[in-house]
C-alpha cells in the first residue's frame, strides 16, 4: 500500500480540504444505512399497523442525509477541480517563465513543439490524480475501517468476514497495479501509435497524393489498427481479469453475508453477534454496509494508473524547469520603457568568454572587440565559430563566463540588461513576425504612437516596396509561424521595424544568408541606410557585406584563438 | 449533436454487432447488480419474518440466487468490457482510416500544418471515448431502465415510477442535457490550449526579437493569461460535473426512499409481501449502478460534440471517398515536353499575381535550371507543373495533354517533384520504396538506389531495406533521407522531373552526392530543376533566369551543355 502522503508535493496539501470533504460524504452512509434499516425493519415488525407512518421520519433522515452527502460530494468535487486548475495554471505560467528566461544562444533547449506539448497536453494529466486519485487513496484507507468498526460491533462473524478480505487486498492492489500499468501503457502507446500513424501519413499528404498512393496509405492505416487490437486485445484479456477478481470478492463478501444474516434470523445460525440479538434491521444494517466496505477500494483501482500519469507529467515539468541552461541577462518581466534616443552608444568586449551551460563548452574565448560610437563593423568568419553568440551576449542574451561587456561604458549586468537593450534592435536570419497584420509587425518595437509616415520612411528604407503590391497592404494577415511573407520579404520587413524602433545600436545576425542574389543586395542596402547614425555590428559569412562595412574583424580566422566548434549544433548549415 | 449522430453512425456501420453485444452485456450486468441486492434483500426479510413464525420461507432459491448473480455479474462486466474495447478498437482504426481518405479527399491546404494535425488528433482521440463512455451507458441505461420499468410496473405501476423517475431523471436527464451544454466551454477550454501552444511557440521562436524590444515580459503574461481563460471554462465546467454527480446520487436515493415509502402503502394494503418489499427497496440500489458509468462520461459530452463537429464533415467526405481509386501514373512514358500557355496564378485572393500571361516551353528531353530572386514563381511553376495548383486561368501540359491529378497528367505520364517537404513515412525503407511502385522486385529497389546514390548507405545498415524509419522517416540524415526520396521517384520512372533547390541545407559532400544521383536518376527524361546555387545548374542544358515581372529575363548555356560542347 502506498506510504504516507510526501510533505513536498503542494498539489496533495492544498487538496486536503477536497479528500476530507470526500470522505465525510462516503461516511455519511454509514447513519443513512442505519436509518433505512430501521425504515425496513418498521415496515416488517407485525405489530406496526401503518407502516408508512412508521418509516416516515427514518426515511425524511435518509433523503436529509443523502442531501447532506449530496452537497458533501459537490463540494469535494469542486475543491479538488479547482485545486487542479490552480495547479495548472500555475504550472503553466511556470514554464512560459522559465522558457523566456533562455537564451538564444543555449542550442541545446527543447525544442518549442514539445514545450507546447507539455504545457498544453501533458500538464493536464495532473487534474485526475488531484480530482481522483487522491480522494480515493484516503478513502480507501479511513472508510473501510469505520465500516468494518461499526459491523463489529453488531456481529464479529461479519466483521470476519469483511476482515477476511482485509489480507487480500493488497494481493489485489498488487495485480491491479501490473494490470493498470499495462493498461496505461496500452492508452500512451499503442493508441498513441494508431494516432502516430495516421499524423505521419498526413504530413505528408502532398508526397503521397504525387505518388497516387493515397488509397494505398489509407489501407496501410487500417492494417496498423487491426494489428494493435489484436495486440492490445490479448493485453486487456489479462487486464480485466484482475478487476473482475476484486469484483468478485466484492461481490461473495457481500453475499456471504446476506446469507449469514438470514441463517441467523431463521435461527439455523446461532453465533457470530457481538453485543445485541439479531434482528432484521441491525441485519439489514449489516448488508447496507458491507457493499460500501468494498466501494473504496474499487474506486482506487479505476483511479490507480492517475498518479503514474501524474508523476510523469510533474517529472518532466521539473526536468525542464531545473535543467542547467544559459539564461538571459537581467528581468523579463513586465514590458521595459523605451530610453530616449541619445547618440549612438560605443561598445567594448572585454576578454568575453561564454560557455555551455551543461557541458561548459567554449562557445567563445577570450574575445575582445572595440566599436566606436556610430561605427559600423562587420565580425567575420565561418560559421560555428560564435558570433551568435557575440551578439548574444552584446545583447545580454547570453551570460558571460568571464570578461565584461561595456555600451557606453556602462557594463552590461543583470540588474541593467532590460534597459540596455531597449537600445538595441536585432535583424536576424529568422527575425520572428507573429500572428496578426502586417502593421502590428512592424509597430512590435516601436513607440505606440509611431506616425504612419514614419512607416513609410523604415518601409522605404529597407526596401519593402513589395508591401505596396499586396492587395490589403500594410493590413496583410501574417500566419501563425510567420507565414504569408517570403524568407526574403519576412528579413526586408525585419529591417523596417529595426529602423522603426528608433534604436541606436543595431545588431545583424547573419542578415543576408539564405537569400538569392538581388534580395541579399537589397538587404545589404538597407542595412547601409539604417547605419546612419547607428552604431552597428554585423555577423557574417557574406564578404561582399562585410566589404560595405566600416571595419571588418575576423573570427575563428587562423591565429585566432581556437574555438570550440559547435557549428553543427549553433547554426545549421 | 447532428454531428455526433454522423460519428455514431459511422460507428455503427462499422461494428453494429459487437456494438450491441457490449451494450447487452452492460445491462446484463446491470441486471445481475439488481438481483444480486434484490435477493439479497429478499432473503434477509423472508428469514427475519420466518424466524418469527410468520411465514414459511424457502431459503435455498435466494441464497442460489445470490450466487448466480455474484458470479453472473463478474462475468457479464468482464465479457463487456471485452467485447466493447474490442468493437472501440475497430472502430478507432476505421475514424482513422475515414479521417485520412476525408482529408485526402478535401479542397484545400494541400498539407496540414503542425497546429492542424495537434488539433486533429485531440480531436480523434476525443473521438475513441464516445462509443464506450457515453453511447453504450446511456443506452444500456435506457434498456435496462425499461426492461425494470416493465418488469416492476408488472408488481405495482407507481412502485415501478417510484424507482425509475428519479433514478432516470437524475441519472440520465440531467446528465445528457447539462453535458451537451457544456459544449461551449469545452470549445472555450480547447481555443485557449491553442493559444497557449501558439504563444509558447511565439516565446521560443522570437525571444530575441521580444526580448529587444522589452517585450518578453508581455508574452510570457499572454501565455498565462491564455492559460487563465483556460482555467475559468474549466471552473464553469466543473460546476456542471458537480451538479450531474449531486443528481446522480440522489437520483439514485431518492429511488430508494420513494421505493421504500410507497413500498409501504403497498404493503399496508397487503398488494405485496414483506419480502418483495424489502427486494424492491434493496434492489433500487441498482439504480445507482444504472445512472454511474453516464455520470462519469457525461461531461466529455461537450469535448466529444466539438471533436465530433470539427470531424463529421472529414468522415462524412472520406466515407464517400472509399474504394474510389485514384488510377496510379503509369512509369516509363516517354520524355515529352512541357508548356505553359498564358498562364494566370496567385495563390490566395489577398496575395499579388505570382504569374500573369506567362508562357514558356520545355522541350521533350531538356533539362532546365529555373534561377532567379525569391518571390518571383519559380516554385510556383513547379507546383502548378505538378498539379498541386490549378492555373486562374490558361493552360499547362504535359506532351499535349493537361495535368489530371497531382503527379499525373491527362495521358497517365508520371510526373515526378521532389522539394524540400518531399517527406519519407515511418515503416521501412523498402515500404517506402514500394510507394512509388508498389509491385517491384527487391532487385528493382536496390537498382534504383544504386542510381541515387543510397546504395553505401544501405550497406551501411544491417537490415537493409527491411530497416524501419521513424516518423518523416527519421533515423537517416537530411542528406541520406533526400537520396531515398530520389531514389522512390526514380521507381516512379516519371516522364518530367519537377525539382526544388535539391541540394539546399545540404553540406557540400552530401549535396554533391545528391547532385550525381539526381543527374543519372533524371536520364534522358525532362526536367525543370529550382535552385538559386550555381552548383546545381551544372547539370541542366539552359539556365532560365525568371525575372521580377515573371517572364523568363535570360536564357544561357547550362553546365550539361557547356560541358557537352566542350568536350565533343
Amino acid at each position: 500500500m502506498p506510504a504516507a502522503v510526501p510533505p513536498a508535493d503542494p498539489a496533495t496539501r492544498a487538496s486536503r480540504l477536497a479528500t476530507l470533504l470526500s470522505v465525510a460524504a462516503a461516511l455519511v452512509w454509514i447513519p443513512q444505512a442505519f436509518l433505512l434499516a430501521v425504515a425496513l425493519g418498521r415496515a416488517l415488525d407485525a405489530e406496526t399497523t401503518d407502516p408508512v407512518a412508521a418509516m416516515l421520519w427514518p426515511v425524511a433522515g435518509f433523503l436529509a442525509l443523502a442531501l447532506l452527502r449530496a452537497g458533501l460530494d459537490a463540494a469535494a468535487h469542486l475543491a479538488a477541480t479547482g485545486t487542479a486548475i490552480d495547479a495548472k495554471v500555475a504550472l503553466r505560467r511556470r514554464i512560459a517563465a522559465t522558457v523566456a528566461r533562455w537564451s538564444p544562444a543555449d542550442s541545446l533547449r527543447p525544442p518549442a513543439g514539445e514545450i507546447a506539448n507539455l504545457a498544453a497536453d501533458q500538464i493536464e494529466a495532473i487534474e485526475p490524480y488531484i480530482v481522483r486519485y487522491a480522494p480515493a487513496r484516503t478513502r480507501m484507507m479511513v472508510v473501510p475501517l469505520a465500516i468494518l468498526a461499526v459491523t463489529f460491533t453488531i456481529s464479529w462473524a461479519a466483521g470476519l468476514l469483511l476482515l477476511l478480505a482485509g489480507p487480500i487486498i493488497p494481493v489485489f492492489m498488487s495485480l491491479i497495479g501490473a494490470a493498470a500499468r499495462e493498461r496505461s501503457e496500452r492508452q500512451l502507446g499503442e493508441i498513441g501509435g494508431l494516432t502516430g500513424v495516421l499524423l505521419d501519413r498526413l504530413s505528408g499528404l502532398e508526397t503521397l497524393r504525387l505518388f497516387g498512393a493515397v488509397e494505398a496509405s489509407a489501407r496501410a492505416i487500417a492494417d496498423a489498427g487491426e494489428r494493435i487490437r489484436s495486440r492490445t486485445m490479448s493485453v486487456l484479456a489479462l487486464a480485466f481479469l484482475s478487476s473482475a477478481v476484486l469484483e468478485i470478492f466484492a461481490a461473495i463478501g457481500v453475499g456471504l453475508i446476506a446469507v449469514w444474516v438470514g441463517f441467523s434470523l431463521i435461527g439455523w445460525i446461532d453465533f457470530g453477534t457481538t453485543l445485541w440479538p439479531l434482528t432484521a434491521t441491525s441485519g439489514l444494517f449489516v448488508l447496507l454496509l458491507a457493499p460500501e466496505y468494498f466501494q473504496p477500494l474499487r474506486d482506487f483501482a479505476a483511479a490507480y494508473h492517475d498518479k503514474a500519469s501524474a508523476d510523469a507529467a510533474r517529472a518532466r515539468v521539473a526536468d525542464l524547469v531545473d535543467a542547467p541552461r544559459l539564461s538571459i541577462l537581467g528581468s523579463v518581466e513586465g514590458t521595459a520603457g523605451r530610453p530616449a534616443r541619445a547618440a549612438p552608444p560605443a561598445v567594448t568586449v572585454t576578454a568575453l568568454a561564454v560557455r555551455g551551460a551543461t557541458d561548459r563548452a567554449e562557445m567563445l574565448a577570450s574575445f575582445d572587440l572595440d566599436v566606436a560610437a556610430g561605427e559600423c563593423i562587420a565580425v567575420l568568419g565561418p560559421s560555428g565559430t560564435g558570433k551568435s553568440t557575440l551578439l548574444a551576449a552584446i545583447a545580454g542574451l547570453a551570460p558571460a563566463a568571464g570578461g565584461e561587456i561595456r555600451i557606453d561604458g556602462e557594463a552590461m549586468t543583470a540588474d541593467i540588461a532590460q534597459r540596455l537593450r531597449r537600445r538595441m534592435a536585432w535583424v536576424g536570419q529568422d527575425s520572428a513576425l507573429f500572428q496578426g497584420s502586417l502593421a502590428a509587425n512592424l509597430r512590435f518595437a516601436a513607440a505606440p504612437d509611431v506616425a504612419a509616415a514614419a512607416i513609410d520612411d523604415a518601409l522605404a528604407l529597407a526596401a519593402c516596396g513589395f508591401v505596396g503590391r499586396l492587395p490589403n497592404g500594410l493590413a496583410t494577415r501574417i500566419g501563425a509561424d510567420g507565414s504569408g511573407l517570403s524568407g526574403g520579404e519576412a528579413r526586408r520587413i525585419a529591417l523596417a521595424r529595426a529602423a522603426l524602433g528608433d534604436a541606436d545600436l543595431l545588431l545583424a545576425d547573419e542578415p543576408t544568408a539564405h537569400l538569392d542574389a538581388e534580395t541579399a543586395a537589397l538587404v545589404r542596402e538597407g542595412l547601409l541606410r539604417l547605419a546612419r547614425g547607428r552604431t552597428v555590428i554585423i555577423a557574417t559569412h557574406d564578404r561582399t557585406l562585410a566589404a560595405l562595412a566600416d571595419r571588418v574583424v575576423e573570427i575563428g580566422a587562423p591565429g585566432e584563438p581556437p574555438l570550440a566548434a559547435r557549428s553543427a549544433l549553433e547554426e545549421p548549415a | 449533436m447532428r454531428a455526433i449522430l454522423v460519428i455514431l453512425r459511422f460507428f455503427l456501420r462499422r461494428a453494429a454487432g459487437r456494438l450491441a453485444l457490449g451494450t447487452l452485456l452492460l445491462v446484463a450486468t446491470l441486471a445481475a447488480g439488481a438481483g444480486l441486492f434484490a435477493v439479497s434483500g429478499w432473503l434477509i426479510a423472508g428469514s427475519a419474518l420466518a424466524g418469527l413464525g410468520l411465514i414459511v420461507f424457502d431459503t435455498f432459491r435466494p441464497s442460489a440466487g445470490i450466487r448466480f448473480f455474484a458470479v453472473g455479474r463478474t462475468v457479464a462486466r468482464y465479457a463487456e468490457r471485452l467485447a466493447s474495447h474490442d468493437a472501440t478498437l475497430r472502430v478507432l482504426a476505421a475514424l482513422r482510416v475515414a479521417v485520412f481518405r476525408g482529408l485526402a479527399a478535401s479542397p484545400g491546404p494541400a498539407q496540414p500544418g503542425g497546429r492542424m494535425l495537434g488539433r486533429l488528433s485531440g480531436d480523434v482521440d476525443a473521438l475513441d471515448g464516445l462509443t464506450i463512455r457515453l453511447a453504450a451507458p446511456a443506452v444500456a441505461t435506457l434498456v435496462a431502465g425499461a426492461a425494470g420499468l416493465v418488469l416492476l410496473g408488472a408488481v405495482s405501476v407507481p412502485l415501478a415510477l417510484a424507482v425509475f423517475v428519479p433514478a432516470l431523471l437524475g441519472g440520465l436527464l440531467v446528465p445528457v442535457v447539462l453535458g451537451l451544454r457544456a459544449t461551449r466551454d469545452a470549445r472555450r477550454k480547447l481555443a485557449a490550449l491553442d493559444a497557449v501552444r501558439l504563444r509558447l511557440a511565439d516565446l521560443d521562436r522570437g525571444r530575441t526579437d521580444l526580448a529587444l524590444a522589452g517585450r518578453l515580459g508581455e508574452k510570457v503574461a499572454a501565455v498565462g493569461d491564455a492559460a487563465t481563460r483556460a482555467a475559468v471554462a474549466e471552473r464553469r465546467l466543473a460546476r456542471r460535473e458537480a451538479v450531474i454527480r449531486a443528481a446522480g446520487l440522489l437520483g439514485g436515493q431518492g429511488a430508494i426512499a420513494a421505493a421504500a415509502l410507497v413500498g409501504a402503502g403497498l404493503l399496508a394494503a397487503g398488494a405485496i409481501s414483506g419480502p418483495l418489499f424489502v427486494a424492491v427497496v434493496i434492489g433500487a440500489f441498482a439504480a445507482i449502478e444504472l445512472v454511474g458509468p453516464l455520470r462519469a462520461g457525461a461531461l466529455d459530452l461537450g469535448r466529444t460534440a466539438v471533436a465530433a463537429r470539427r470531424l463529421a464533415p472529414l468522415v462524412e467526405v472520406g466515407e464517400r471517398a472509399a474504394g474510389t481509386v485514384t488510377p496510379a501514373p503509369a512509369a516509363g512514358t516517354a520524355a515529352a515536353s512541357l508548356h505553359f500557355e498564358n498562364v494566370d496564378f496567385r495563390w490566395a485572393d489577398d496575395r499579388p499575381a505570382i504569374l500573369e500571361n506567362f508562357s514558356g516551353v520545355v522541350p521533350a528531353g531538356r533539362r532546365i535550371a529555373l534561377v532567379g530572386p525569391s518571390g518571383v514563381g519559380k516554385s510556383t511553376l513547379l507546383a502548378l507543373a505538378a498539379g498541386l495548383a490549378r492555373p486562374d486561368a490558361g493552360r499547362v501540359s504535359l506532351g499535349g495533354a493537361g495535368i489530371a491529378a497531382p503527379g499525373r497528367s491527362e495521358s497517365g505520364a508520371a510526373i515526378g517533384l521532389l522539394t524540400q517537404s518531399t517527406r519519407l513515412f515511418r515503416g521501412t525503407i523498402a515500404d517506402n520504396l514500394r510507394l512509388a511502385a508498389p509491385e517491384a522486385a527487391d532487385d528493382d529497389l536496390l537498382a534504383a538506389c544504386r542510381t541515387a546514390g543510397f546504395a553505401p548507405v544501405l550497406e551501411r545498415l544491417p537490415a537493409g531495406l527491411a530497416t524501419g524509419l521513424g516518423d518523416g522517416g527519421s533515423g537517416l540524415s537530411g542528406g541520406e533521407r533526400r537520396r531515398l526520396a530520389l531514389a522512390r521517384l526514380i521507381l516512379a520512372r516519371p516522364a518530367l522531373w519537377l525539382v526544388d533547390e535539391p541540394t539546399e541545407g545540404l553540406d557540400a559532400v552530401a549535396a554533391a552526392a545528391v547532385l550525381a544521383g539526381l543527374d543519372a536518376a533524371i536520364g534522358s527524361a525532362t526536367a525543370l530543376i529550382v535552385t538559386h546555387r550555381p552548383e546545381d545548374a551544372a547539370i541542366a542544358d539552359e539556365i532560365w533566369t525568371l525575372g521580377t515581372d515573371g517572364r523568363v529575363a535570360g536564357v544561357r548555356p547550362g553546365g550539361r551543355e557547356l560541358a557537352g560542347a566542350g568536350r565533343r
